[in-house]
């Protein structure tokens, strides 16, 4: 089983997941070149966490239900033997543990430039940030089986975050950890996790 | 078959989900942005009238020299590159340029100037001031406060005086509805900095996944008609409800206008619209067709996204009022009617440019979709595919 959970896994990364990899490498190395990475204090490298690492979220989890998009290779997938929620979450939890690996090797990076924040709560926020605009993205994606929308729902929530502020978005602000409240970011992890869920449930007949 | 076309792709995009979360989105976005402000006279005696824009070239040069020696004499500079800070501490010869500069500029060798120096050299024009501190700028690298738009953006507190003037002139010359027009252009054009791209993407995604492509390859219209009447279609499905919009935010300021006893400019939202918002969609939507035409891709989403961001960010942390070659020209201000006549020839400039750009990248686009379409040269008609090699048959 494991075997074959594995192969899913290797598959959706050879033939779905390398150019949004690539994006977000793109993505992590570029920041060094026009923004501080050294000596940055909480509120600074908080901005780069909220602001700019929320990326990753929309880059490498809405691809999740990209294979879908061909009817094809869907109707293939369909015929196998695991169920599409089991394909689901494997591509899923493929995209989060890459998520991770992202997020601790630039936090961890920000961290050698002796930034002034927390690891803990700088993962907390960047996984609550990630999880909330992809899954938000998966679950237009779901349900409206329009792919570009699933891009613009989260992009325009983001944009509404510069605009509108904790105001109008409550706990369900992105950028939070720039006014040092981690605590709300609860709330937009399990949002995103919701929303997630909701997506494969949705789309798994 | 041109005007047929056209009216086919509007109908497909007026009963698009897109088009109605664009439409949506940019009322919520108008809803929760636009501020109630209203524009009133000023009455004299009051302690604090705000703060202005100034042109006068002393304060500008003083302000801006009491900022360098600062930052001069901590040996890190503070720049803002894409709206994140950025601290740049620069090599010996950079910083030994930058002290031979400042000291010319106050007419002083280093070891003499006071850290509290607050004023250039008697004698000195502000062109030469706006060369060296170009230079410095240089040496510092993009987003410090050196660079001219940073020196335009300089703000000294208000007088009466001067707040009368600028409330006649918003009378006057903007008619109050030209002011309230100009804040509109700004806020509404930060989402037509991105929106448009998603069109572009969408129309490109949907002859793939329905696989109409090859049908269309094979109709009579030409590949420049094709792509003129989708390209055409969009900017008009994006553009028309920005004015609808715009009818509502006219309504808002010819109530003050009345209220202040001035005459409107009824047709003020509608010029601003055609100038500055018109080109932002032209560009931004021949962007993201060019590109997702090229390579078929939703990473387009993506690439439209950094540019918006790059355009949203770079140096946002001290300007909202620049144009310069900037694709999402702003003007965050409620009046300021001087200043925006004296940006106004480089806000042309920037606005022609762009619609340029986007006349440009409609060629070539319909250049991709003509080599695509004549095919044989790779099953999948992909441009890149198409150079590989000869096809498959």
């Amino acid at each position: 089983m494991a075997e074959r959970y594995g192969k899913i896994a290797l598959v959706n990364l050879k033939h779905n997941l390398v150019p949004h990899l690539a994006v977000a490498v793109f993505v992590c190395l570029a920041a060094p070149l026009f923004m501080g990475t050294k000596n940055l204090d909480m509120l600074q490298s908080a901005k780069i966490i909220d602001m700019y690492l929320s990326f990753l979220g929309i880059i490498l989890l809405i691809p999740v239900f990209g294979p879908d998009m061909n009817k094809e290779a869907f109707d293939v997938i369909r015929t196998k033997k695991e169920s599409m929620a089991v394909s689901y979450l494997i591509r899923i939890l493929e995209s989060v543990f890459f998520l991770l690996v992202f997020g601790i090797a630039f936090l961890a990076y920000l961290k050698a430039g002796n930034c002034s924040f927390s690891m803990a709560e700088g993962m907390a926020a960047f996984l609550a940030n990630t999880c909330f605009l992809g899954g938000l993205g998966l679950f237009i994606f779901a349900i409206s089986d329009h792919v570009v929308f699933a891009y613009m729902i989260p992009l325009v929530y983001y944009i509404a975050n510069i605009g509108a502020g904790k105001e109008y978005l409550g706990k369900l602000y992105l950028f939070s950890m720039q006014a040092g409240n981690v605590q709300d970011k609860i709330y937009l992890l399990a949002a995103g996790i919701l929303c997630i869920l909701f997506a494969v449930w949705y789309k798994r007949k | 078959m041109f005007l047929s076309l056209l009216g086919k792709e509007c109908r497909m995009w007026l009963k698009s989900i897109l088009f109605y979360a664009y439409c949506i989105i940019l009322v919520m976005f108008y809803i929760s942005q636009m501020e109630s402000s209203v524009i009133t006279k000023p009455s004299p005696g009051k302690d604090d009238y705000g703060s202005t824009y100034t042109t006068d070239e002393t304060a500008i040069m003083n302000n801006t020299v009491e900022e360098l020696i600062r930052e001069y004499e901590n040996g890190s500079f503070a720049t803002y590159p894409v709206g994140f800070y950025k601290e740049v501490i620069p090599d010996k010869q950079s910083m030994d340029r930058i002290g031979s500069i400042l000291s010319d500029v106050v007419g002083m060798e280093e070891p003499e100037w006071p850290v509290t120096l607050t004023h250039v050299r008697e004698g000195l024009a502000f062109s030469e001031f706006k060369e060296k501190m170009a230079e410095v700028a240089g040496q510092i690298g993009p987003g410090s406060n050196y660079s001219e738009e940073s020196l335009q953006c300089t703000t000294v507190p208000r007088t009466y005086e001067q707040a009368m003037d600028e409330y006649e002139k918003i009378c006057k010359e903007d008619r109050v509805t030209g002011a309230y027009a100009r804040l509109f252009c700004d806020y509404v054009g930060i989402l037509l900095g991105i929106l448009p791209a998603f069109f572009g993407v969408a129309r490109v995604i949907r002859d793939k996944r329905s696989k109409s492509s090859q049908v269309m390859y094979t109709k009579p219209a030409s590949s420049a008609v094709v792509i003129a009447a989708r390209y055409l279609a969009m900017v008009i499905v994006l553009f028309i409800p920005v004015l609808i919009l715009s009818c509502f935010a006219l309504s808002q300021s010819l109530y003050v206008a009345r209220a202040l006893n001035v005459a409107p400019d009824y047709l003020a939202f509608v010029k601003y619209s055609v100038i500055w918002l018109l080109p932002t969609i032209l560009f931004v939507t021949a962007v993201s067709y060019f590109i997702a035409e090229l390579t078929e891709s939703v990473l387009t989403i993506l690439i439209s996204a950094v540019m918006w961001y790059a355009a949203i960010f770079m140096g946002s942390m001290s300007v909202l009022t620049f144009a310069g070659w900037n694709m999402l020209p702003r003007f965050n201000e409620l009046g300021c009617t001087d200043f925006f006549q004296s940006m106004y020839p480089e806000l042309m400039q920037n606005r022609l440019l762009y619609s340029m750009y986007a006349i440009v990248l409609a060629a070539v686009c319909v250049f991709v979709y003509a080599k695509k379409r004549k095919g044989g040269l790779g099953s999948g008609r992909k441009i890149w595919k198409n150079r590989a090699g000869k096809s498959e048959a």
